[in-house]
């Protein structure tokens, strides 16, 4: 059987924590964190395929989380998690690394098909 | 000895002053402290003089006497096109370029000199049909260059205003327009100066002005939300009231001037300056009793509708500015609803594939019970906010209520690289409508977010002095210049493109209510800080 991927999910909501994790655990290894410092010390001490980040958290939020995980993880695939679909956001955190975003309220397949990139 | 026969010219000259004389002072009385009502009255004034001048010119039946008034109705026109500019500026809100206005003012007066001293702008008469007319000396037609100039030079401002329609606010392109055609239209008073070099044009062009003065002001009150049957019938009552008082003035320098001449053997405008000047000095402490007179007499009964018109103005105007915040409320909100809407969505779609999976029922009561009642609070602060404004105290946490509101801005913060700084002492649970001090936050924080396109630092604090909590919301942008200061709690003040001017007065009067105050500090191209300061009970 091939090795799962591991995916690290980074939301300070824990109703999108539970939500990708049934979408999710069937096909992906998964860790969790609930915020940016909580997810940037996970990836410095350990491994992952690939990081889903939501955008707005308190203190640290998605792009700044991206910003020092890319440092941390060079190469490490991340997705956008936002519930705000503007160009501007979208455009940052590409210009940031990440591969692709996820728009809140999400569909299964399409958390599928875009985690399915990393 | 000229007998004129034809007054009707001299009588729509004398009607068309008296009215741009009343609609000046009723704009200006309105509110004296806004540039632009002062501006227009002067404007107004002066091109009472003009029409005046014309009057009497045409009524005198000695050469004389011609002279004088030529003399006379030509100081108005010497400031008509510089004044038409200066209003421009004000209403469209230019403030580079201060140089091109003094040297027009600088060169109206040097035309002033002109007319009043020598006999280069103004040579003598025309006698046509309709009486006495100026005739052009040596430098009228360089007069009428300057003034033709001019009166591009602001059309064309009026007109590339007009042309950024897609910039302007509907409201604020509506202005613009009526600006610009009254200009243009009432401009046409220029025609009559054919008559100035020997072409007998019957000078009836100044009904044009009348058209400007009706539509710059209904543009000026428009803004300002005035009910324009109660604007009419004050400007009525001013007009009736100015042509009295206007008349007796006019008599008192003609017969002061009357005298003058039959004791000396001449005319002296010197001396008719010098009357004017007398009596405006008298006129300024007359001024307050006159209106109150006014307001008394003609208005007594109207004195409760016009304090209920005040306080549904200052409603409509909270109103206003409550659904601007509102729209932003929503924006914020319908993300803020986005995060239990994919826990509901997503659960529901597992029903199928794990009803038998104990956990994940369990999970699932959990969270989208949880979900559900959170959209339930979202959509109940949502209505809160678009109630009525009667305060509902009740002990909150300032702290969090500014968190709150910076949620809902986190999105327009991202999008214009504004990086947000808080400072937070431990702040008391303090009695306020925290729906309408929420409004208060939004005002300003979204100010701040104009106020740095390009990016910048926002700092929130609070802190606790003297039996008061002081909440600073300071930003890094483009700052507030020294002369707008002073009015920017003023309702209608704005430098914004397409701004209302109203919400930092709704912040004021929520403030206010709340018993507290608001003061602000600015340095242009530094930044500025609003502190408000509540009383702690």
């Amino acid at each position: 059987m091939a090795k799962q991927k591991r995916i690290l999910i980074c939301d300070d909501e824990e109703g999108v924590r539970e939500s990708l994790n049934l979408i999710l655990e069937d096909d992906y290894d998964l860790d969790f964190a609930s915020s940016g410092k909580e997810a940037i010390r996970k990836v410095k001490d350990e491994d992952y395929d690939g990081v889903l980040l939501d955008i707005k958290m308190p203190e640290k939020d998605g792009l700044e989380t991206l910003e020092e995980i890319q440092k941390a993880s060079p190469g490490i695939k991340a997705i956008i998690i936002t519930g705000y679909q503007s160009v501007e956001t979208a455009s940052k955190a590409i210009k940031l690394g990440a591969i692709d975003y996820i728009a809140k309220p999400f569909e299964s397949d399409e958390v599928k098909e875009k985690v399915g990139k990393i | 000895m000229f007998e004129n026969t034809d007054y009707s010219i001299a009588i729509q000259n004398l009607l068309v002053g008296i009215l741009a004389q009343g609609l000046g002072l009723f704009i200006y009385l309105r509110n004296p402290r806004i540039l632009l009502n002062k501006i227009f009255g002067i404007f107004c004034f002066v091109f009472s003089v003009w029409l005046y001048g014309f009057f009497f010119l045409y009524i005198t039946k000695d050469e004389n006497h011609a002279l004088f008034w030529i003399k006379f109705l030509y100081m108005g026109v010497c400031y008509s096109s510089v004044l038409s500019y200066h209003f421009t500026r004000a209403f469209l809100g230019i403030k580079n370029k201060k140089w091109i206005l003094y040297l027009f003012y600088f060169i109206s007066t040097i035309f002033l000199f002109l007319n009043l001293f020598t006999n280069k702008l103004i040579s003598g008469f025309y006698i046509y049909q309709w009486g006495y007319f100026p005739k052009a000396g040596k430098y009228h037609t360089y007069f009428m260059a300057y003034i033709f100039f001019e009166t591009g030079y602001t059309l064309y401002l009026l007109y590339k205003r007009y042309r950024q329609r897609n910039k302007l606010a509907a409201l604020e392109f509506e202005r613009v327009k009526y600006i610009f055609f009254a200009f243009a239209i009432g401009h046409l008073v220029l025609i009559n100066f054919c008559s100035t070099y020997g072409m007998p044009v019957y000078p009836n062009a100044h009904l044009y002005m009348a058209i400007l003065f009706v539509m710059v002001a209904y543009a000026i009150i428009h803004h300002q939300l005035f009910n324009i049957e109660f604007v009419l019938k004050k400007t009525l009552v001013y007009s009736i009231i100015i042509s009295i008082i206007t008349i007796l003035y006019f008599i008192i320098i003609y017969m002061a001037e009357k005298v003058f001449s039959i004791i000396t053997g001449h005319h002296s405008i010197p001396l008719a300056i010098a009357t004017i000047a007398f009596f405006s000095i008298i006129f300024i402490p007359l001024k307050n009793k006159i209106q109150q007179f006014i307001d008394n007499r003609f208005f007594h009964g109207t004195i409760e509708q016009i304090d209920e018109e005040n306080i549904k103005l200052r409603e409509e105007l909270q109103k206003t500015e409550k659904l601007k915040a509102v729209a932003t409320l929503a924006a914020g909100m319908a993300h803020e609803i986005k995060n239990p809407l994919t826990s509901i969505k997503t659960f529901t779609e597992f029903i199928d594939k794990k009803k038998d999976d104990p956990e994940f029922i369990e999970k699932f009561k959990k969270i989208v019970g949880d979900e559900v009642d959170r959209i339930n609070y979202i959509v109940k602060q949502l209505l809160e906010f678009s109630k009525p404004s009667e305060l509902k105290l009740q002990k909150t946490n300032i702290n969090e209520l500014l968190d709150e509101t910076l949620n809902l801005l986190y999105n327009d913060c991202l999008k214009h690289s504004i990086k947000i700084e808080k400072n937070y002492c431990l702040s008391p649970m303090i009695r306020i409508d925290p729906t309408q001090m929420k409004q208060v936050f939004l005002n300003l924080l979204l100010n701040t977010i104009d106020a740095m396109p390009d990016g910048g630092t926002v700092i929130v604090s609070t802190k606790i002095t003297n039996n008061t909590l002081q909440i600073i919301v300071k930003d890094t942008g483009k700052g507030i210049d020294k002369d707008d200061i002073k009015h920017i709690f003023d309702p209608f003040f704005s430098k914004k493109d397409g701004g209302t001017g109203l919400g930092l007065s709704v912040v004021h009067g929520i403030i206010e209510k709340h018993g507290g105050k608001i003061s602000v500090g600015s340095i242009v191209n530094k930044g500025s800080s609003f502190i408000i300061t509540l009383p702690l009970k």
